[in-house]
């Protein structure tokens, strides 16, 4: 379902109340080694979370974690998401990869994309020309170039209008002119309603958009002052 | 019902991506081909040999290397591909699902390549016509439903391409019986449906222990 | 070296009566010697699907509870049981080249013993392609379960294929009527493979288990957590802080 207008324009007060994601773990493994202890992490609506710590402390392992994507039966995870605001839904993972099948059109993966949610926010095309991509969204995701990749995992996320936004290291590999894309779809998402987590290496990207800083480091998730 | 509309959706895609890089069509055809020359001849190209082992070597060529296809880089196959379908809210049913749509369209086309090949290398009559259709149909299905299991359970890429035959091979055994043993058993004057039923009941089996034990194959419960 | 336990005992007793068993045993009328073979093949072959059956029930158990010990329990069954599988096939091949004359028949159940035990190496193969622990568990157990409502099939099958195509002589591996002593060795011999089956399966569950404990050591709270190991680098010229 598609409305054809953007994701930042609608606001309707007192209808994002509802979401809330919790993750609640005594440890988060990856490959059966320790990660992370004693996690509790909960973010509510309109809330943009930032994520920093040294690199293989845990953060894209936190992210997973809220994502849903840990099993573990020891590791509780809420989501509830406020349904009646038909514009946004569900939970949108942009990660290292970004899930683009390289034999298929930047065009094709988004539409695929779009097609096993609800539906999108924002057409693909426009996604794409939001991130200056329109040019390219014909051509096969393995002959493009890493940057081009990332970008296309960030029109993925305009074009879900998602409640929940995890993004994992979204300035790497953005050149100088798209540096900006990430905050503005942080911005974005949290006026719509929904919430974010960001683990980034460049906090002054996020000026201006994240709420809370986490830190993650030593095995513990901290808050932190900016 | 959106089950339905992802399942099309993702055979949909993984289609387009077998016609664009032709692993099955293109690689493991023309090496299933080569594999029934060989076979044929081993055996002397003795036609009254070949007549008798046309349809065993046309399946057991089919089964060998239409579990290949498990192996293949599908679109589900790749981790950060099929972690969006999870956090998406795809069923890990669903995703299993679309395995055995797409993997039953591919072995299908298979099938059509090698039908005509083992027909004119190994002088094959298709005696026996509808019975034979339809085992081989329910026996397909079986197949792609063992192939799309092992494709699931194998995701270390580096040994996918042995160890997932290993595990469709040995199963897949009373579906070769049921298929090769259609024409001597009219010939025999005897009914075929016992075989049929053999292959239908493998589908069936599979089909309801996968879709129950999903969670376990699709998802990280 | 792990303790040497009572079962240990029992099964080497049991193992050293049967054998006596085996010698004491009347010689068959037919075969001679080589019949005794039977004892050995036999409890192997049961073995092999006993195996097999409490390969499922851990697989089961191990779904519903996640508790380790039944993934401990279905690793341990699968790895003695390809052992006893691939005994039982070697014993029956030799035992039939100098009856019948053939290193192989096509006996129903020696087919589907040699294609249970490509299923178990392929069970194996499996759990050594898997490297995170809990998928490992989770997709062996799978295909535990898969395998054990299959293999029943494949078994029917065969026998269905062997009665349409009744070879020229029947060649069966056992008396279809046994001398009752000869019964009464073979029993003592399948009580003892037992035995040694239950020894070397709690031993490697022992070990499955010890394995399990090295990794819950990392578990503890003062354990290191795998960040640790990642240290700021080292800049030319600066010493580390």
């Amino acid at each position: 379902m598609s409305t054809g207008t953007s994701a930042a324009a609608t606001v309707v007060s007192g209808v994002a109340a509802g979401h809330r994601v919790q993750v609640v773990a005594p440890r988060l493994l990856v490959s059966g080694q320790v990660v992370l202890r004693e996690v509790d992490v909960e973010v509510h609506a309109g809330e943009a979370v930032g994520v920093v710590g040294p690199n293989g402390a845990g953060k894209s392992t936190l992210l997973r974690a809220l994502a849903g994507l840990d099993g573990e039966p020891s590791v509780r995870w809420d989501l509830d998401l406020d349904s009646a605001d038909g514009a946004i839904g569900g939970v949108v993972l942009v990660g290292h990869d970004p899930g683009l099948h390289p034999h298929l059109s930047l065009a094709e993966n988004l539409r695929l994309a779009a097609a096993l949610r609800a539906g999108s926010v924002l057409p693909v095309a426009t996604a794409l020309e939001r991130v200056g991509l329109a040019g390219a969204a014909g051509r096969l995701a393995g002959r493009c170039s890493e940057g081009m990749l990332r970008r296309a995992g960030l029109a993925r996320a305009w074009a879900s209008g998602p409640a929940l936004l995890l993004l994992d290291e979204p300035t790497a590999g953005l050149d100088a002119a798209s540096r900006g894309l990430p905050a503005a779809l942080v911005r974005s998402t949290t006026a719509a309603g929904g919430m974010v987590v960001v683990a980034t290496h460049e906090p002054v990207a996020f000026d201006g958009v994240i709420d809370r800083w986490l830190h993650v480091s030593g095995g513990r998730v901290t808050s932190r002052q900016p | 019902m959106s089950a339905t509309r992802h399942v099309v959706a993702l055979t949909r895609a993984e289609l387009v991506l077998e016609l664009r890089t032709g692993d099955v069509l293109r690689t493991v055809a023309p090496y299933a081909v080569a594999a029934l020359v060989l076979l044929a001849l081993s055996v002397d190209a003795n036609t009254v040999v070949l007549r008798q082992i046309g349809l065993g070597a046309g399946w057991t060529v089919l089964l060998l290397f239409g579990s290949q296809a498990a192996s293949r880089r599908g679109l589900l196959d790749r981790a950060a591909v099929h972690e969006l379908c999870r956090v998406s809210g795809v069923a890990p049913r669903t995703l299993l699902a679309a395995r055995v749509v797409t993997t039953t369209g591919l072995l299908a086309a298979l099938l059509a390549v090698l039908v005509p090949v083992v027909v004119a290398l190994f002088d094959l009559s298709l005696a026996g016509g509808l019975w034979l259709l339809a085992t081989t149909l329910a026996a397909l299905i079986g197949l792609a439903t063992l192939t799309s299991i092992a494709g699931a359970l194998v995701t270390t890429t580096a040994v996918r391409g042995v160890v997932a035959p290993l595990l469709v091979v040995p199963l897949s055994v009373p579906l070769l019986l049921a298929v090769v043993q259609v024409p001597p058993t009219l010939r025999y004057g005897g009914s075929p449906l016992p075989w049929l039923l053999v292959a239908v009941l493998v589908d069936v089996t599979l089909l309801t222990i996968a879709a129950g034990l999903a969670p376990w194959l699709e998802g990280n419960p | 070296m792990t303790r040497f336990r009572s079962t240990d005992a029992l099964a080497l007793v049991l193992l050293a009566v049967g054998f006596a068993a085996i010698v004491a045993a009347p010689t068959d009328a037919l075969q001679g010697l080589l019949q005794r073979l039977m004892y050995a093949h036999v409890p192997a072959a049961w073995l092999a699907y006993l195996a097999f059956a409490v390969t499922l029930v851990a697989s089961i158990g191990w779904l519903r509870t996640r508790r380790a010990r039944w993934d401990h329990l279905a690793v341990g069954a699968v790895e003695v049981g390809v052992f006893f599988t691939g005994l039982a096939l070697v014993l029956g091949s030799v035992w039939g080249k100098p009856v019948w004359g053939v290193w192989w028949t096509w006996d129903a159940r020696l087919v589907t013993t040699a294609l249970l035990f490509l299923v178990y190496l392929g069970y194996l193969a499996l759990r050594r392609a898997t490297e995170d622990p809990r998928a490992r568990a989770n997709r062996a157990a799978v295909l535990g379960i898969i395998a054990f409502v299959q293999v029943p099939i494949v078994h029917f099958s065969v026998v269905w294929w062997r009665t349409l195509h009744q070879p020229a002589t029947v060649l069966r591996p056992g008396h279809p009527t046994m001398d009752h002593t000869m019964l009464a060795v073979l029993v003592v011999n399948v009580a003892a493979y037992t035995a040694v089956f239950i020894t070397l399966l709690r031993r490697r569950i022992a070990l499955a288990r010890r394995e399990e404990e090295l990794e819950r050591g990392r578990w503890s709270p003062t354990a290191p957590v795998a960040g640790d190991a990642v240290e700021a680098p080292l800049v030319e010229g600066e010493h580390r802080v």
